[in-house]
């Protein structure tokens, strides 16, 4: 048995391209889309692809959002004009859910996919 | 039980039991991750595959499976998840290799492929119970220090292959 | 029944318990409990490796954000409910690792073909760690691993056993096993919704 043989080669680079891509996928991790609620100057942040359901306090009463299936809307609200929950689901980031009365503030923050970026910027330009 | 077939079982624990002994080695070296693995235990089935049958190679998986759990107490904790989803690849991946190449690769090539399978499964499991994202972020690091030992390993091991006189003598009973 | 087998099953009930609790301040005490009954079954605790354990989870789960924003650094924001549940997390497998010490600490035997597989590896481990001092900072480094090997085949006389013989139960011993699993079990009873509504103590917890 030789020490070092040609399938040892391709082995190695099979193993080293995968380290090279483990990198790559590193950087994807700081990109998420997020949720960010603000009431006051506090604030809430969850990820927008784990489903949770989460309540807030504010000065009229309780508001609470729902995340499923990478989305995020507002499922309750004890305002009286209820605008929050007709509002309906946001998925994208840039966008925003605000609850006036209560004083909440839902905005998904991330990078955004280069080809719906150039998409709305030819909308807005 | 023949005592031919009294001898190859003997030989099995001895294998197993240097899997128990490098893994007690290996769990008192101290590594800067936790979980960060070096895979001295993987050595007596690197060394193994060319001497051993086939069912002696996976009663030695067993055996290796089972001994750490035993000895670690974690048999029943999901931490024998780890080991035991690393184990099985990295085990499996080299028998492959083994077989399918024969003497076109050499102890190296077998350790790098036991590393790889380990490392990958072993994220896997890690992404599903216990870092979720943060698997991402240990990756690399996981990967990158897996090649190197392994590489260093899987020298050791064509290095005993061919300077041990104990090894010779086990190869020449198994042709 | 032997003592090992008790053993086997009080572990059980405590894992049970274990997978009942949800709080963290539960999950702690139970993880403190736990760690006591280890560390007087004769397991080392040692609190660094522990503590590494429970902080690198819980800040491997800050990467998916959830609740209360703590501190931020640049855009990357630290929150309290994502600590929680790595937390939470490093608890339950420290527990964990802690439980299954306890329920081997008796060494229970595998019956069979196997069991007999495996005594005779513990035999060998045992050879081993005992002639390891023969191979240390010696050159030829193989040579001298090759002497080890070929020694311990030449002087195997016959299997020896076990050392270690698991006697049998005694009354006192079921006591001390049940006493281990109610306390388990009242700290989980403890943490219901009816026990918080008696005591208002326990509802201030998170």
């Amino acid at each position: 048995m030789k020490k070092v043989t040609p399938v040892d080669i391709i082995i190695f680079i099979i193993f080293l391209s995968i380290c090279i891509i483990s990198f790559t996928l590193y950087t994807n991790v700081s990109g998420k889309p997020e949720v960010h609620v603000t009431i006051d100057d506090k604030e809430w942040v969850y990820d927008l692809s784990e489903d949770t359901t989460a309540s807030f306090t504010g000065p009229i009463g309780d508001t609470t959002i729902e995340i499923s299936n990478n989305r995020v809307h507002v499922h309750s609200s004890d305002c009286k004009n209820q605008i929050c929950v007709t509002s309906g689901w946001i998925d994208e980031p840039g966008e925003w859910i605000s609850c006036l009365p209560n004083d909440v503030f839902i905005l998904i923050k991330g990078q955004q996919q280069i080809a719906q970026k150039e998409e709305t910027d030819d909308i807005s330009f | 039980m023949t005592s031919h077939s009294k001898v190859r079982i003997d030989l099995v624990a001895l294998f197993a039991a240097c899997t128990l002994f490098l893994s007690t080695i290996e769990y008192m070296i101290p590594k800067p991750v936790p979980f960060m693995r070096l895979g001295l235990a993987n050595l007596p089935l690197i060394l193994s595959l060319g001497i051993f049958k086939n069912r002696e190679y996976f009663l030695l998986l067993v055996l290796k499976v089972l001994g750490q759990g035993l000895i670690s107490g974690t048999i029943f904790s999901y931490i024998i998840l780890f080991s035991l989803a690393g184990s099985l690849s990295s085990a499996i991946l080299m028998f492959l290799t083994y077989k399918l190449f024969k003497d076109k690769v050499s102890r190296v090539g077998i350790s790098l492929t036991g590393a790889l399978g380990s490392t990958i499964t072993q994220l896997i499991v890690s992404r599903i119970i216990l870092f979720k994202e943060a698997t991402y972020v240990i990756a690399p690091l996981f990967l990158i220090s897996g090649l190197i030992t392994s590489i260093i390993l899987g020298l050791f091991a064509s290095e005993f292959t061919t300077k041990s006189i104990w090894y010779a003598q086990l190869k020449e009973q198994a042709v | 029944m032997k003592y090992s087998t008790l053993r086997l099953i009080s572990g059980a009930f405590i894992i049970v318990g274990l997978m009942l609790s949800q709080s963290l301040v539960l999950r702690f005490c139970i993880t403190i409990f736990i760690i006591l009954l280890a560390s007087k079954s004769g397991r080392k605790f040692r609190i660094l490796p522990n503590i590494i354990l429970l902080v690198t989870i819980s800040l491997a789960h800050t990467l998916s954000p959830n609740g209360l924003v703590l501190f931020s650094i640049g855009s990357y924001s630290i929150t309290l409910g994502s600590l929680e549940i790595g937390a939470n997390k490093a608890l339950l497998l420290i527990s964990f690792i802690y439980a299954s010490h306890y329920m081997m600490s008796a060494r229970p035997q595998i019956p069979g073909k196997l069991g007999a597989i495996i005594s005779l590896q513990f035999y060998y481990f045992d050879r081993l760690t005992t002639k390891w001092h023969q191979i240390e900072n010696k050159k030829p480094l193989i040579g001298a691993i090759d002497q080890l090997l070929m020694n311990i085949n030449e002087n195997e006389d016959g299997q020896k056993e076990m050392p270690k013989q698991s006697r049998y139960v005694e009354k006192k011993d079921v006591l001390v096993h049940i006493l281990h699993i109610s306390v388990i079990f009242s700290l989980v009873l403890l943490f219901t919704d009816q026990a918080k509504s008696m005591i208002p103590f326990i509802a201030l917890l998170p």
